[in-house]
């Protein structure tokens, strides 16, 4: 391994993941229908290969850091969500298998879309100058919004698709103006070399602020921070279960990350736009929450509360600012893997329990499945717990390590704002668990029976994972 | 190593049980499990050592050494006895429940064993986390155990129950978590020598006894009380009214009242006050229920409100009352609430009008019933004469019109309970002929009966191990509240009577 280039080895995971998008898509010109059967395999092949490569990485004593002259760094942060993007896609494929053989979907560019998605986010997260992690956002991006608007025949997940690319392009022309007045400002494009420029004055300067600004709205309207997330409840509800979880999982994670590393390699986590993210976290939090409430959509309400958990997450990057220690990151980096497993999880089991044509599931529909499917209706209810933060579940944990970290770094209020929300979430959560559980319903959701290995394997796995992840020893 | 096979054999039990093939077989495996537990919680009275203050049996592991949250456990005289009274109490709720859960019996038992697996962990950790944590573990099983098994109003009384004791922790949460910051360790110990800041005192105090006040509860904060309690299936009723509850003034007598003394103090007079108001609000709603668990759960909740009071007094002889009253009241409201159960497996109500002339078709229930309410009233030779005595007389020399208002609501809960008592089993018989006491049932209360009996004959056994602790950990820096006057010289007085019975036993 050592004689091959480090370009090569060190992105490897990047390559994997490109060749086996070319290569479906490939197949798919070339062999036309014969080869749809085949695709779901080839994409987990190459997902779990991609996986595999990842981990070894990350085991390696010395990260291999910048690469391409400063264009790309493969460090511990990139690779840690670079995992996490992958296990998203593993699970949104193992899910979306079943799902598009019962919608009768023409299957032929989903799983390359997939794939090449996922490259985007890999460009995205290894990211070490502008010009690279625009690319790697608009190539994730544009998967993302065909995907989203992959079951043309529904009218929903059209429109899902055209809101998603109408707000995904207004973002990135905030993001290329922001990138092009910080340009024009320092004249670089690579993130240490702008964060040296700001140490030594830049940062007085009002282009710094500028830029800074708008960048933030950009990366508010990708990850879906209030009042920016007006796009995501239609989008993650119109678009098919599988591509939802996707969206809400994969993507927004890999956004964040982009988000957390640009505020903290480019900008150095100064400046007055770190007040900025806790205003951020508190809004998103309460707007999501808020949201949430009212729907009488599950999947609405799991959009919601996604957003909600973007809340959250913003608490860890303010702790981050405000306290030196890369422990803080780690607990962010657990806390999307944590929230990766229970939402992908949900969107899963929504994706199934909605049944054919996926028709709107509300709280009505689920009445009763507790007592007719108890394990099926258990995932889900543990899925729920999580997400409520509840112990002993990985929700729970992540939540905790995100809370600690942020009274340490002094953000008290922040916490009790961040709790409040919690027990107003708890409110919504524990509603469907005790719904799940009540006697009387007719409704035929959830009453298909269950699809193959695959969704089950996927399925277990995230219920497994949600009990198990704050146990395990990770590298904190 | 014995704390954790306390706290993890119960949790292994509670898998295996709810994985199990077979019905029958799970029954009587959770039974003799729960059973094993019991004996081993009493080879703790073996080796547990009176005249040591702190903890013992301890035992620490790392757990994530980089934000410092270690596995830690230990014993002291304030856990000793609720943790016995736990694993005491857990066989016989799965002996009583031998019928009850009759759909999904093993989904049941499982809950039931998690539900003592968290209680044992809450009581034994002396890691902040860890207790947060085990705190928090009852909730899920409590959900499960009331919104599946529960009868039909067990969706309200669910949410009620979990989002109101959810509001606590989250509260406490975040006290826990600036207390983390303060002291620098998730450590219990370090927490109890840390001084804080007067003002950060106070609102810790608060955010930590909003968690544990919710959970005994104290009247404001009772609403979840009477319908999670009324609905929950009996053994459900019987795990909250005998241990959940007890955690809550666990927890005030574990971290409130030593981490923040000032706070305690200032606070004294509000929470006695409320809790004499818990304990008229109680009486007051039992004597006017038509629904006899609704009723007991009301009885329930103004005997806890002594436990309180006690606690507040800030003397040895209020808090042993207090911890005495803990246990006695877990005995015998368990005994009641499974003698109700019983009555309602036969006649399928709960209404009082519904029932009634029940002695003439089952004697040994009745009298069964009368003893258990004999404690509970406070009748002397009972164990509810023992903490009523202690708490009332550390209120009286503080403050007589509180001690007297406390009085009032002992003297109603003569009178509703002995009403109840009436009303279910004296009279003209109505819903038919009903059978007695089955061996089994009988068996989950024989027990009952006779601790309660011997709890209040003997009570010196249990008391002694208390004081040091109590002693060390609860009274060092606290005076007795301002409100209270000659109170110092009392408690001298009375740390020298004991002191020179002890003298004397010693010379015997």
């Amino acid at each position: 391994m050592s004689m091959l280039p480090i370009e090569l080895t060190a992105l490897l995971p990047l390559w994997i993941v490109c060749a086996g998008a070319l290569g479906l898509l490939a197949l798919e010109a070339l062999l036309g229908p014969r080869s749809r059967p085949a695709a779901p395999l080839l994409t987990g092949a190459a997902l779990f290969l991609s996986l595999g490569s990842t981990l070894q990485l990350l085991s390696l004593p010395a990260m291999p850091g910048l690469l391409f002259s400063g264009a790309v760094v493969v460090d511990l942060y990139s690779l840690t969500l670079m995992g996490i993007c992958l296990l998203s896609a593993i699970l949104a494929c193992a899910f979306s298998a079943p799902y598009l053989a019962r919608e009768r979907a023409v299957t032929g560019e989903y799983y390359a879309l997939l794939l090449m998605a996922v490259a985007g986010m890999f460009t995205l997260l290894l990211a070490a100058e502008f010009l690279t992690l625009f690319v790697g956002l608009e190539l994730m991006s544009l998967c993302a919004y065909v995907l989203a608007g992959y079951l043309r025949v529904k009218e929903r997940s059209t429109e899902a698709a055209l809101k998603y690319f109408m707000a995904g392009v207004f973002a990135s022309a905030f993001l290329l103006y922001g990138i092009a007045v910080l340009y024009g400002a320092f004249g670089t494009f690579a993130f240490p070399d702008l964060r040296l420029l700001l140490e030594h004055g830049g940062n007085g300067m009002p282009a710094a602020a500028w830029g800074a600004a708008l960048l933030l709205v950009g990366f508010g309207f990708k990850v879906a921070l209030a009042p920016f997330h007006g796009w995501a409840p239609d989008v993650y509800d119109g678009a098919p279960a599988p591509v939802a979880g996707f969206l809400a999982t994969g993507v927004k994670a890999a956004a964040f990350g982009a988000f957390g590393r640009l505020f903290a390699e480019a900008f150095g986590m100064q400046g007055p736009w770190v007040t900025a993210l806790g205003i951020l976290a508190v809004v998103t939090m309460t707007v999501g929450n808020l949201g949430a409430l009212s729907q009488g959509s599950v999947k609405r309400m799991l959009a919601y509360s996604s957003v909600a958990h973007a809340g959250y997450a913003m608490v860890g990057l303010w702790a981050a600012a405000h306290s030196p220690a890369d422990s803080v990151e780690r607990a962010v980096a657990f806390y999307l893997l944590a929230y990766t497993l229970m939402t992908s999880g949900a969107f899963g089991w929504l994706s199934f329990a909605a049944g054919p044509g996926e028709k709107d599931l509300s709280l009505e529909d689920l009445k009763g499945l507790g007592l007719k499917r108890p394990l099926f209706a258990l995932s889900m209810a543990v899925f729920l717990f999580s997400l409520a933060g509840m112990t002993p579940t990985a929700g729970f944990f992540g939540k905790f390590y995100l809370f600690k970290l942020a009274v340490d770094a002094g953000g008290m209020g922040l916490v009790v704002v961040a709790v409040a929300n919690s027990l107003v979430s708890a409110t919504y959560y524990l509603r469907v668990v005790v719904t799940l559980y009540r006697e009387g319903g007719e409704g035929k959701a959830g009453m298909l029976p269950l699809p193959g290995v695959g969704f089950k394997a996927a399925l277990l796995a995230c219920v497994l994972g949600t009990i198990i992840a704050g146990f395990l020893k990770f590298p904190f | 190593m014995i704390l954790s096979l306390l706290i993890f054999l119960p949790l292994a039990g509670a898998l295996l049980v709810g994985l199990a093939p077979r019905d029958k077989g799970a029954k009587a495996f959770a039974f003799g499990l729960a059973l094993c537990v019991f004996f081993l919680s009493l080879s703790l009275l073996k080796g547990f050592d009176p005249a040591d203050g702190g903890f013992q049996f301890k035992e620490l592991r790392d757990l994530v050494p980089s934000v410092g949250i270690h596995y830690s456990l230990g014993l002291d005289g304030l856990s000793l006895w609720l943790v016995i009274l736990t694993a005491f109490l857990t066989p016989l709720v799965v002996l009583s429940s031998w019928n009850q859960g009759s759909e999904r019996p093993r989904g049941f038992l499982a809950c039931l064993l998690l539900l003592e697996s968290s209680v044992m962990g809450t009581l034994l950790s002396t890691d902040l986390f860890l207790f947060y944590v085990f705190w928090e573990l009852m909730l899920i099983p409590a959900f499960f155990l009331v919104g599946l098994w529960g009868s039909a109003g067990r969706t309200r009384a669910t949410l009620k129950f979990v989002l109101y004791t959810m509001a606590g922790s989250l509260l406490m949460l975040v006290a826990l978590l600036y207390v983390v910051r303060e002291t620098g360790s998730f450590d219990y110990t370090l927490a109890r020598e840390h001084l804080y800041p007067e003002d950060a005192q106070v609102w810790c105090f608060l955010a930590f006894a909003a968690a544990f006040l919710i959970k005994v509860p104290l009247f404001p904060l009772h609403g979840w009380l009477p319908d999670a309690y009324a609905e929950a299936p009996t053994g459900g009723t019987v795990f909250f009214s005998a241990l959940l509850v007890k955690l809550g003034a666990y927890g005030l007598l574990r971290f409130c009242v030593p981490l923040f003394p000032y706070a305690a103090q200032e606070t004294a007079p509000l929470l006695l006050g409320l809790a004499v108001a818990g304990i008229l609000h109680g009486a007051l709603m039992a004597s006017i229920a038509t629904d006899v668990k609704r009723l007991l759960a009301y009885s329930s909740l103004s005997h806890m409100g002594l436990v309180v009071l006690g606690i507040f007094t800030f003397t040895l002889t209020g808090l042993q009352g207090s911890l005495f009253q803990m246990l006695s009241h877990g005995v015998a409201m368990a005994g009641l609430f499974f003698l109700a159960g019983y009555l309602e497996e036969r006649s399928g109500k709960r209404g009082l009008s519904d029932l009634g002339g029940a002695a003439k078709s089952a004697p040994l229930l009745a009298v069964c019933f009368l003893w258990m309410m004999l404690s509970v009233v406070g009748l002397p030779g009972f164990s509810g004469f023992i903490g009523e005595l202690l708490v009332l007389s550390a209120v009286w020399k503080a403050s007589p019109a509180l001690a007297g208002a406390a009085l009032l609501g002992f003297v109603l809960s003569a009178w509703y309970l002995f009403n109840l008592f009436g009303r279910l089993f004296l009279g003209p018989a109505k819903g038919g002929a009903w059978k007695d006491l089955t061996w089994r049932e009988g068996l989950a209360v024989l027990p009952l009966m006779v601790l309660v009996l011997w709890m209040g004959l003997k009570p010196n056994p249990i008391l002694r191990p208390m004081e040091k602790t109590l002693t060390l950990k609860v009274l060092e820096e606290l005076k007795p509240p301002p409100v209270m006057t000659d109170f110092a010289a009392t408690h001298r007085r009375l740390t020298e009577e004991i002191e020179k019975d002890k003298r004397n036993r010693g010379k015997k």
